[in-house]
């Protein structure tokens, strides 16, 4: 290619829009379209995309650096941005929603507590058979990238795993947030690895004798010493880590949170446009995942006929949540700030460092060394920050952050106590105030989003009525309360309004000889945005064919 | 209504009764809601079941044929009208921002995260820049080569040498041997040659217009013992030598001959050699040597210069330096005090001293108001305070003022003639006790930006 032509394929690329750009190498024409269906089916055979691990450290300056210059600069983001204060609504919402407002099944995410209670058992148990790497581990290689000390592993059956250990003096931290986080996100919908809380010994572990001989990297007894030094040591003296499987499959590399993947024809939307990648950041505040970067997803080819197979997409790291950090307990302003925040640096520079963060507000330290630093008295979800800006995150509309509260929401009590205790904590204090704080950190996230959309959610047509949930009165946080409805029969504009004593509503005699029933439902006194339903007259039944929260 | 688990209590049957009733009167519509609620799970509930449940538990596998549920993605047809004039206008940026996150992602973990050097390592060969002159327009840059060996884990040297477009030449040689260890050794090689240096006459008073420019090849080789593994608690013991021989300038106009007849700057056109022992300490109690906030710093330093011929001066070299920082009520707002004292002191006062090897506004001593640093003389004082506080994890800000002067003599220093400068800047602790510092000054000739990537305060 010639040089004029080269400079004019990438200015054509950098002139059209970044994230909508990117087409797969295969048109994906063929699927039928069906906005109700609850099984987005993404996962139809392909060829194996290749394997694609974008720079670090690239990814973090786009994201942490030119991504939020520019769009301070961006004259038509600032466009867009006042014209909100005139009541338009530039934000683009999800695009893979079904006609309920929900996100379908789909190799991301699969509906799961929200609409179905995950048993306690299951909680317990955690996702996948509850199989621990078997005895005695060979190491097979040191850990090369993040900042937790590790190494892998081969165990007695021949399985590869990965073992992290935790900081010395913080036994249990970060390997307790990795299970409890984890726990909590599949059960939530997510797809995640299976990573196991272990204990070893020294003489569990042999090096192999062919790491011992690399000229490089040469890795012996003697540095895996080294290495066990810096980890953390339970009251029987054995090592405390964590053991992630490795996943089944041919990994192809993290997952850009901004563009789809362009040789997977089954990804058809940008990423930063995926509503499980928006609501994500719900739960990642109300867990304090707080390293939520590209690299800690994972796409996985996964073959299922001859040399075809689809791409499965794992949230893959959530060691660094709650109160844990690589090193120890998180930095104070870990899930406050990013490390480049433009916003808090200005404020600190023109107050000449006056300025009171809510980071320094919070009382975060535990003194309970298996929690870390975490706290809920000072936290707010809208305040939650991740390392680094994902732009998924800052995509995330009202919409988006009530399916997100929704899916938290779901999480009763019972459940969260079991996804703690499943980590079995030595120190009994640490359960108890990540237990409390969890339930506290969950009524916070889940009365905020609730205050903003009104949760009125589950509709179904039973008996000639609309039924629905007002999920806030469900949960507790907020007494039973009435309900007004605006109807506006097959379209036309001509509305008639309604108060609800209980979610519920005769449609009977509502829109009669109308085909079609648009209702807008709202809380009686409530600023929250209201909840849009439509049904449509099949024979002699309504039936639910769109809901939109917000 | 909060529980002791911090959730909020379930409104009791007693309570919602009365308000039930009053709404199963006022809407004929909710009658059977009660009954059918009861009955109901609540969602949040361990037992919770919606609506959807079947149609999610009949849903066919994603691998299944099947619908998908939207087209794919595009930008809205407004937002691509609204958004290509800018993104014509300010493709320049994106092309840059896209070069700058290329360079990152291929140098940038080297500068952010330097993996821990290996104990030792054959000669690795590389390149090395130098840009003089950044802020005050890109004057001057050069390339040459540069060399790392580690023949031994405590043993390293670097070596680069740089030539520049306006004929400098510039030579480095390092060596250390167990440095951090309690006790260590440097070698510290320095050849540098710069045929436009600035001269402005000697003394409190000179002006910037009185400008002129010489030569200067400055030679000096260092070796030290140091005692102490820390830069800010480490003695060192210094022997070495100096030579150089400055002569007119070029490159830049007025050359030092012409503004300055011979025999009227000192040292003029003769070069001086001399051979140096000394001694200096650094002496600390910090509580962060990146970005102290409380805590005090002494600096002392005494060079004894013996001259190699007869023309070459003897003379003593001498710098007292304290700094004290008090936190502002935390630690992230700190107050710093400076004060430094540096002279050099000829043993015969009767003879001539050369005008390079005076004590000058430059480097660690420098005014920052003032764009020249044209103040030289035997010897030099400034005080300085500084307010800085914390903008970001790593990057602090600060508002300084600062007052300095030259005089031949201590008796010769009077407040009135102190240089004043003030101003602010932004500061980002760098290495173990080194920071990158940008200062923005004002002082009597005007504003003054300095970007200084390796300094001790």
């Amino acid at each position: 290619m010639r040089a004029p032509t080269f400079v004019l394929v990438i200015a054509l690329h950098l002139l059209s829009a970044g994230p909508a750009s990117g087409a797969g190498s295969v048109p994906d024409s063929s699927a039928t379209i069906r906005p109700d269906t609850w099984t987005d089916h993404d996962g139809r055979p392909i060829l194996e995309p290749a394997f694609h691990e974008p720079s670090y450290w690239g990814q973090q300056f786009r994201e942490g650096f030119i991504e939020p210059l520019s769009h301070s600069f961006d004259i038509p983001d600032q466009l867009l941005d006042i014209s909100e204060a005139f009541g338009a609504d530039p934000d683009r919402e999800a695009v893979n929603v079904n006609a309920f407002d929900e996100a379908p099944n789909s190799s991301w995410f699969t509906n799961r507590n929200h609409v179905r209670a995950v048993s306690l058992a299951e909680i317990r148990k955690g996702p996948g058979d509850p199989l621990e790497p078997a005895r005695p581990w060979t190491v097979t290689k040191a850990k090369q990238s993040g900042r937790t000390r590790g190494f892998q592993i081969k165990d007695a059956d021949g399985k590869k795993w990965l073992v992290k250990l935790d900081p010395a003096g913080f036994p249990q931290l970060g390997s307790g947030a990795d299970l409890i986080s984890r726990t909590l996100l599949h059960a939530a919908g997510y797809n995640v690895p299976h990573n196991v809380p272990v204990a070893f010994t020294r003489t569990d572990l042999t090096v192999d004798p062919k790491l011992m001989q690399g000229k490089e990297d040469k890795f012996g007894e003697a540095e895996l010493d080294s290495l066990l030094a810096g980890g953390a040591r339970l009251n029987d003296g054995r090592y405390s880590a964590f053991a992630s499987q490795f996943l089944s499959g041919s990994v192809v590399g993290p997952p850009s949170m901004r563009h789809r993947r362009k040789d997977d024809p089954n990804d058809r939307f940008s990423h930063q446009h995926r509503r499980e990648l928006r609501g994500l950041r719900v739960l990642c505040a109300w867990l304090n995942s707080w390293d939520m970067k590209d690299q800690n997803f994972l796409d996985v080819f996964v073959e299922t006929a001859d040399t075809l197979g689809h791409v499965d997409h794992y949230v893959l790291d959530v060691g660094a949540s709650l109160g844990a950090a690589a090193a120890g307990s998180k930095k104070p302003w870990n899930g406050f700030e990013h490390t480049v925040d433009f916003k808090w640096s200005m404020r600190r520079l023109v107050s000449l460092g006056f300025v009171e963060e809510p980071w320094r507000k919070a009382d975060q330290t535990t003194g309970i060394p298996s929690a870390g630093n975490f706290e809920s008295a000072v936290y707010q979800p809208d305040n939650f920050r991740t390392l680094v800006p994902n732009a998924a995150f800052r995509e995330m509309t009202d919409r988006d952050g009530y399916w997100g509260a929704k899916l938290v929401a779901s999480f009763s009590d019972a459940q969260i106590q079991a996804a703690v205790e499943a980590v079995g904590y030595e120190d009994p204090r640490a359960t108890d105030y990540l237990i409390r704080t969890i339930i506290h950190r969950r009524d916070k996230t889940a009365r905020f989003y609730f205050d903003r959309v009104a949760p009125l959610d589950f509709f179904e047509v039973r008996d000639g009525s609309l039924r629905f949930h007002d999920l806030a009165v469900d949960v507790g946080l907020a007494e039973p309360r009435t309900y007004e409805v605006r109807i506006d029969p097959d379209g036309s504009g001509a509305t008639t309004r309604m108060k609800l004593g209980a979610p519920l509503l005769s449609i009977d005699n509502l829109g009669a000889g109308a085909d079609r029933l648009a209702l807008e439902l709202s809380i009686t006194g409530s600023g929250a945005k209201p909840a849009r339903v439509e049904l449509t007259r099949k024979g002699s039944e309504w039936i639910i064919t769109r809901v939109r929260h917000g | 209504m909060i529980s002791s688990s911090g959730r909020p209590r379930r409104p009791r049957f007693r309570q919602i009764f009365p308000t039930t009733l009053f709404f199963l009167v006022l809407t004929a519509s909710t009658f059977d809601c009660q009954a059918a609620r009861s009955q109901e799970a609540r969602f949040g509930d361990s037992t919770w079941v919606a609506p959807q449940a079947d149609s999610l538990a009949n849903a066919p596998p994603i691998d299944a044929p099947g619908p998908r549920v939207a087209e794919r993605d595009s930008e809205r047809s407004w937002e691509t009208v609204l958004r290509t004039p800018f993104r014509l206008v300010f493709l320049p940026f994106r092309l840059l921002a896209r070069g700058l996150e290329f360079g990152v992602a291929n140098v940038g973990g080297r500068f952010v995260e330097p993996k821990a050097p290996k104990p030792t390592y054959g000669p690795r060969f590389g390149v090395r820049f130098e840009i003089n002159d950044v802020l005050t327009g890109l004057q001057d840059v050069g390339v040459g080569p540069a060399v790392a060996w580690a023949p031994q884990p405590d043993l390293k040297f670097r070596a680069s040498a740089v030539a520049s477009i306006r004929d400098r030449r510039h030579v480095l040689i390092r060596g250390t041997f167990q440095d951090h260890r309690p006790m260590s050794l440097f070698l510290d090689g320095d050849y540098d040659y710069r045929p436009d240096r600035s001269f402005f006459g000697i003394g409190n008073d000179t002006e910037k217009e009185d400008r002129a420019f010489y030569r200067l090849e400055d030679t000096r080789l260092d070796g030290s013992l140091r005692i102490g593994a820390h830069p800010n608690r480490r003695a060192r013991l210094v022997v070495g030598y100096s030579g150089m021989s400055p002569g007119p300038g070029y490159h830049r106009d007025p050359p030092l001959n012409e503004v300055y007849p011979p025999g009227t700057v000192p040292y003029g056109e003769t070069a001086t050699q001399c051979l140096m022992v000394g001694a200096g300490a650094d002496l600390a109690t910090l509580d962060d040597p990146l970005s102290p906030s409380k805590g005090l710093h002494a600096r002392g330093e005494a060079r004894r210069y013996m001259g190699l011929g007869a023309n070459d001066p003897d003379y003593n070299l001498w710098l007292l330096e304290g700094r004290a920082y008090l936190p502002v009520f935390a630690s992230r707002r700190v107050l710093v005090f400076r004060s430094a004292w540096i002279g050099v002191d000829p043993s015969d006062e009767s003879r001539e001293f050369p005008f390079y090897r005076l004590v000058s506004s430059e480097r660690s001593f420098r005014f920052p108001g003032y764009s020249t640093q044209r103040f030289r003389d035997r010897q030099l004082m400034l005080g300085q305070l500084e307010y800085r506080w914390s903008v970001s994890h790593r990057l602090g800000a600060f508002l300084l003022y600062q007052a300095g002067a030259v005089a031949p003599d201590v008796n010769d220093f009077h407040l009135g003639d102190t240089h004043i400068s003030y101003g602010g800047g932004l500061r980002m602790g760098r290495a173990e006790a080194e920071a990158i510092r940008l200062e923005i000054a004002n002082s009597v000739e005007g504003v003054h930006a300095t970007l200084r990537f390796r300094t001790d305060f």
